[in-house]
């Protein structure tokens, strides 16, 4: 299996990166449970998406027209990306050309509509919990007027609009 | 700047500035929780500042910055010089914001702060510890060796898509070998990504299982709906995901609400994350398995501790100065005259209903205020 690993690395972020080396590494291979089957050999490439629209569509088409092991099959799955900004048009284009994708930091809601990204799952949950609990400790606290500066992007966009409903 | 009297309406505010970026904010105001929120443009260190300024502007005391380290930064340097910091404030980010830069940043800044965030890993958790032990073993010769070699293929090499970042900006490889991951317990995109992995992992065994394969026959959709109903536990706890979106349920994650506190005298202080709670959806906030010094020596953690270092949150009602201010802007309305806006069949238009409310709310303000 071919798997493309989207992110953009700084030094902050360096663990993202650094936690796949143990399971995958280049050519790691994962056993299954039935041992009717062959291993699952995992073949990983990273691509910078520069957590942006812009890079992130360049490193789709990149890990897309890469034949990785020399073989011509395609890209079968994504790891991430990072952000919002980045995953939504890579999500995109993976529901059109059916490439499964699975982020660990996309946080935003509007990746859970399955009509565009119907290919798109995570691991981490999206932005309506936490700001649902972000909402009950405000509340908790007897507060009645809260500011919310946030990134005009997917993520901070997302976040807020759920923060507004569950303060309503 | 926004209109003279956008505090009292701020249901019909929607200001745009000259930058058509920001143009996201508006208020909104219900009874329960008024919310003020101002956009910024993700890196723009003049839309952040702004956004500082507009929050200031609506007289806010409580809130949060959704942002990424460098914007946060710009946020809190401006709302430091607006004095927006320190005592009588309360201010929140989230994970987008790492504790390296709440660390960096001025003690004035960070006493008091909280972060919240989906955690990821959980110390204690089986699979999370043996995950911890094999990370740690990284900072030995070998293994560190080993993972600088690959670092340096997979960082280094010529995948980078887009030329204008490149690929290894920021990343210090001298770090690997060091103590680096002693140093650096996995964070929570450490966690989330091995679980992305471990997901499409299992769900490969599904697919093949059922006969699926990876070479011209390869089905995405097979392949998809495999990987998105795979249950395990891992390092995250017992990873699942919704049917209806393919997103991790929130049900089977981890909240938590890091607290900052900094000691020392001024100039010298030293700022340490604890964890004042956690969250969950079923049973919501948990205080008491937080790791917060325990000052009063009742044997138990004090919780969260805010900026004025007391263990309350500060008000985020108007001082008496304002109250009067709306005396001033409209003098017919004064605070004696506030049961006069309740019972007048006059004053019945939504308008004078959301004026009512404000005025109750600052009436209020005034008389905690006066009692003070």
């Amino acid at each position: 299996m071919k798997l493309m690993y989207g992110t953009h690395v700084h030094v902050t972020r360096v663990h993202g990166t650094l936690s796949l080396r143990p399971l995958c590494e280049t050519h790691a291979c994962t056993p299954c449970a039935s041992t009717s089957l062959a291993h699952t050999c995992l073949y990983v490439r990273r691509y910078d998406t520069g957590s942006n629209s812009k890079g992130s569509i360049m490193a789709y088409r990149a890990a897309r027209a890469d034949n990785f092991d020399g073989t011509d099959y395609s890209l079968h799955s994504i790891i991430g990306a990072a952000r919002s900004d980045a995953s939504k048009p890579m999500a995109t284009l993976g529901a059109i050309d059916g490439v499964p994708q699975s982020s660990y930091w996309s946080t935003s809601d509007g990746l859970d509509d399955t009509g565009v990204y119907s290919y798109f799952s995570r691991t981490i949950p999206a932005d309506s919990a936490v700001a649902k609990a972000a909402a009950e400790l405000v509340k908790s606290q007897g507060h009645t007027k809260v500011g919310i500066a946030h990134v005009d992007d997917p993520y901070g966009s997302s976040w807020k609009d759920a923060f507004v409903k569950y303060c309503r | 700047m926004p209109p003279l009297f956008t505090p009292l309406h701020p249901l019909f505010t929607h200001v745009c500035g000259s930058h058509p970026h920001t143009c996201a904010f508006h208020s909104e105001f219900d009874p329960s929780i008024q919310v003020v929120t101002s956009g910024f443009v993700g890196g723009n260190q003049a839309s952040a500042e702004n956004s500082a300024v507009v929050l200031n502007s609506q007289d806010i005391r409580v809130g949060f910055v959704v942002a990424f380290d460098a914007t946060f930064g710009y946020f809190m340097d401006k709302a430091e010089e607006l004095g927006m910091v320190g005592p009588g404030y309360f201010w929140i980010t989230g994970d987008g914001v790492g504790s390296a830069k709440i660390q960096g940043s001025n003690a004035k800044q960070s006493n008091g702060i909280g972060k919240m965030l989906s955690l990821g890993g959980v110390p204690g958790a089986t699979v999370y510890d043996q995950f911890k032990a094999d990370w740690d073993l990284f900072d030995s010769s070998a293994a560190g060796t080993a993972l600088k070699t690959y670092a340096e293929a997979m960082w280094l090499d010529p995948h980078t898509a887009d030329a204008s970042h490149a690929a290894a900006e920021g990343t210090d490889l001298s770090l690997i070998g060091s103590t680096f991951f002693a140093d650096n317990a996995p964070d929570d995109v450490a966690t989330y990504a091995y679980d992305a992995v471990m997901q499409h992992g299992i769900g490969a065994c599904a697919y093949k299982a059922a006969g699926g394969a990876f070479d011209t026959a390869f089905d995405g959709s097979a392949f998809y709906a495999a990987t998105a109903a795979v249950e395990f536990t891992s390092i995250t706890g017992s990873v699942r995901f919704l049917d209806t979106t393919g997103s991790r349920d929130p049900a089977s994650s981890n909240f938590i609400l890091y607290n900052w506190q900094c000691e020392g005298a001024e100039g010298l202080e030293t700022c340490t994350q604890y964890t004042a709670g956690s969250w969950t959806m079923a049973g919501g906030w948990d205080y008491s398995g937080g790791n917060t010094p325990d000052v009063d020596t009742d044997g138990t953690p004090d919780g969260f501790r805010f900026s004025d270092n007391t263990l309350t949150s500060p008000s985020d009602s108007p001082s008496e100065i304002e109250v009067l201010k709306i005396g001033f802007l409209h003098p017919f309305y004064t605070l004696d005259g506030t049961d006069y806006i309740y019972s007048s069949s006059g004053h019945n238009n939504m308008v004078g209903s959301l004026m009512a409310l404000q005025v109750r709310t600052r009436e209020r303000s005034y008389k905690q205020t006066r009692c003070n």
